[in-house]
């Protein structure tokens, strides 16, 4: 039995990284007042660049800066729609959302179509951390991971830092509070937003490519299935704090870990309703916080500087 | 609709066009003879219209739903859901109730109908009441709704010994009948078109429209002017879920005659795009829809024809989208609208 939870926790830290690296990108955007809401769409394109990149070359790092790079790409998209053209958040989210849904798929057809069989990949593997790994129950679950988890919790301590302990972070903050008096005590409102808009996509892109080359090794339709929203809920349960980001996105790698490890014990209960744990969870989160969730003063308000 | 506002939506979709045509021609197709194709087969025919019209049918249901619940401004992304709901308990019901005709459709509509207003209703209630995000609410009651209709077609209601899963077929009763014999178009496409006018008549010329959209255009002045808007986005929220839920119920009673796990082909997404390329004008989704129709048909047909691949249509629709969100915004900034 302790075997058998290890193995959950160790899947739960796992499959933690895909939700906690765009939530964490997320939490920054907000910050600032901008709701990113297409990040469901740059997490399936960062899954569909990453895997043919690492197919191309065979390498996933390049994959990764591929998704890296497509990210950002759609980054700027976001960009110019909301911080220049002033389009709706929601508006630019469910478009940006839609975009990513059908480009990803149609690039990954586009790939395969001169292709003898449909593209898979190794997984990343794991990297033992030298002695800590060999701990006792703490040593499989937390130290015997692939690179990105070690480096998604090492991003959650720097995204901290940066949002309480540098001016950045106060600047970044004070926009999304009150971008008048922001613009006022000389910070360049639209620039701070920009950056975040592109920190927020980059990390999108990253979640998603986590997906394909390091969890299934492959890209189907729709596979990010529903996590960029669901990171968005995390940014909300987690009261924009990444340090309460990484407790969320834990508990929702926990729901899935159970999932999968759950049918392996040979539990009589159809596998559809097992799946639909995350997102049980999800809503049950948001009617917990309901109320009390206290939004960034300025989220999704269009900042038009004065002339 | 002003004519400024209807050639806008004409450019948005010659510029997605012209854009996917460099695609196209990077894949070594000469794009004038893939489009071609396209339309020949979109539009081209009677059977090419039908079938454009078939398509079209679930996308101008659902997006009339996303109309009233946009124009209160509660953002459903839930349609997906909801029309997954509708079918699921169309296809149930079908195949388990025998009445003759006149009481099957009636029934059926109004099943659907309620399934997928309940399934909005949950989200709405939610916002409502506890003020808890609707985009996330909904979308997660998309996943909640796909995996349900997975058990049914797997599990509860699967049909012994079909080779893919599936339920069993639905009663001849409650098939709703064919407009042109050969083809797919049924009755349902009908009821689309008069629910449009219906909506549009609801949403435009009754205090009860009006309410809702005082609800969406500015909650807090609604609520001084004495509207409960509480109440008002529970309203719009259950004809959204429901429109939804009855573009489900064609999909069964019209298209399959039973439930399939991929009965939609993510209609309720498409029907977004369809409802804000319609500027949320219940009359112009009609036209819309029937464009995303035949671009749905085209696409296929252009698949099967050419090196292309199938998912071109969700490119030139995203191409469609971008366009919209640029000339919208630019356009209001020069102050055309």
């Amino acid at each position: 039995m302790s075997e058998f939870i290890v193995f959950v926790l160790a899947t739960a830290v796992h499959m933690m990284v895909p939700i906690l690296l765009p939530a964490l990108g997320e939490t920054l955007s907000q910050r600032s007042g901008v709701l990113n809401l297409g990040i469901e769409g740059i997490m399936l394109m960062g899954a569909s660049l990453g895997l043919i990149a690492t197919h191309i070359t065979g390498s996933p790092y390049i994959g990764l800066g591929a998704a890296l790079a497509g990210g950002l790409l759609f980054g700027l998209a976001t960009l110019v729609i909301v911080i220049l053209l002033h389009v709706d958040q929601v508006i630019n989210g469910v478009g940006i959302w839609l975009l990513g849904l059908g480009a990803s798929t149609f690039l990954l057809k586009w790939y395969v179509a001169g292709l003898p069989q449909f593209p898979t990949i190794k997984t990343l593997e794991a990297i033992p951390v030298p002695y800590l790994s060999k701990l006792p129950f703490i040593g499989p679950v937390l130290f015997q991971q692939n690179f990105l988890v070690y480096a998604s919790i090492l991003a959650v301590a720097l995204f901290w830092l940066i949002l309480f302990k540098t001016t950045f972070g106060l600047n970044i903050r004070a926009v999304g509070e009150n971008p008048l008096a922001a613009e006022n005590a000389a910070i360049n409102v639209n620039w701070v937003r920009s950056i975040t808009i592109l920190v927020s996509a980059a990390m999108a892109g990253l979640g998603g490519c986590y997906l394909s080359i390091a969890h299934v090794g492959l890209f189907t339709h729709n596979m990010v299935a529903g996590r960029g929203f669901i990171a968005i809920a995390i940014v909300v349960f987690s009261k924009w704090n990444p340090a309460r980001a990484i407790l969320g996105a834990l508990i929702f790698g926990g729901a899935e870990a159970l999932q999968i490890h759950i049918q392996a014990l040979g539990v009589m209960v159809p596998y559809q309703f097992l799946s639909m744990l995350p997102y049980l969870l999800t809503i049950s989160m948001m009617v917990a916080i309901g109320r009390k969730a206290e939004f960034p003063k300025a989220l999704t308000v269009p900042y038009k500087r004065a002339r | 609709m002003k004519g400024r506002k209807i050639l806008a939506i004409v450019a948005e979709i010659g510029l997605a066009f012209a854009a996917s045509a460099f695609l196209i021609a990077a894949m070594g197709v000469d794009p004038m003879m893939a489009y071609g194709v396209f339309f020949s087969n979109a539009f081209g025919s009677l059977y090419g219209v039908a079938e454009t019209l078939t398509v079209a049918t679930p996308l101008i249901l659902a997006a009339l739903g996303i109309i009233v619940a946009f124009r209160c401004k509660f953002w459903n992304i839930g349609a997906e859901g909801q029309l997954l709901l509708g079918a699921a308990i169309a296809a149930w019901l079908g195949m388990s109730v025998k009445a003759p005709f006149s009481l099957m459709l009636p029934l059926l509509f109004s099943a659907s109908f309620m399934a997928g207003a309940m399934w909005g209703v949950i989200p709405g209630y939610l916002k409502a009441k506890l003020q808890v995000n609707e985009i996330i609410t909904t979308l997660m009651m998309n996943f909640i709704a796909l995996l349900f209709v997975s058990f049914l077609v797997e599990d509860l209601l699967k049909e012994e010994g079909a080779l893919f899963p599936r339920t069993p077929p639905i009663l001849p009763a409650a098939q709703l009948p064919k407009l042109i014999p050969g083809t797919r178009l049924h009755a349902g496409f009908i009821v689309a078109v008069a629910l449009s006018i219906l909506v549009y008549l609801v949403l435009q010329k009754t205090i009860f429209g009006y309410r809702i959209r005082s609800t969406g255009s500015n909650p807090l002045a609604a609520r001084y002017g004495g509207i409960n808007v509480t109440r008002y986005t529970i309203y719009a929220v259950i004809l959204s879920g429901g429109l939804a839920g009855m573009a489900g119920m064609g999909e069964v009673s019209g298209v399959h005659y039973r439930l399939v796990n991929n009965i939609s082909p993510g209609y309720g997404y498409f029907a977004i795009i369809v409802a804000l390329l319609g500027r949320l004008h219940p009359i112009a989704v009609v036209l819309t829809g029937i464009f995303f129709g035949g671009l749905i048909v085209g696409s296929s047909a252009m698949t099967s024809m050419t090196v292309i691949p199938g998912a071109f249509m969700y490119v030139l629709q995203a191409f469609i989208l971008i366009f919209m969100l640029g000339i919208d915004s630019m356009m209001e900034k020069m102050k055309l609208f």
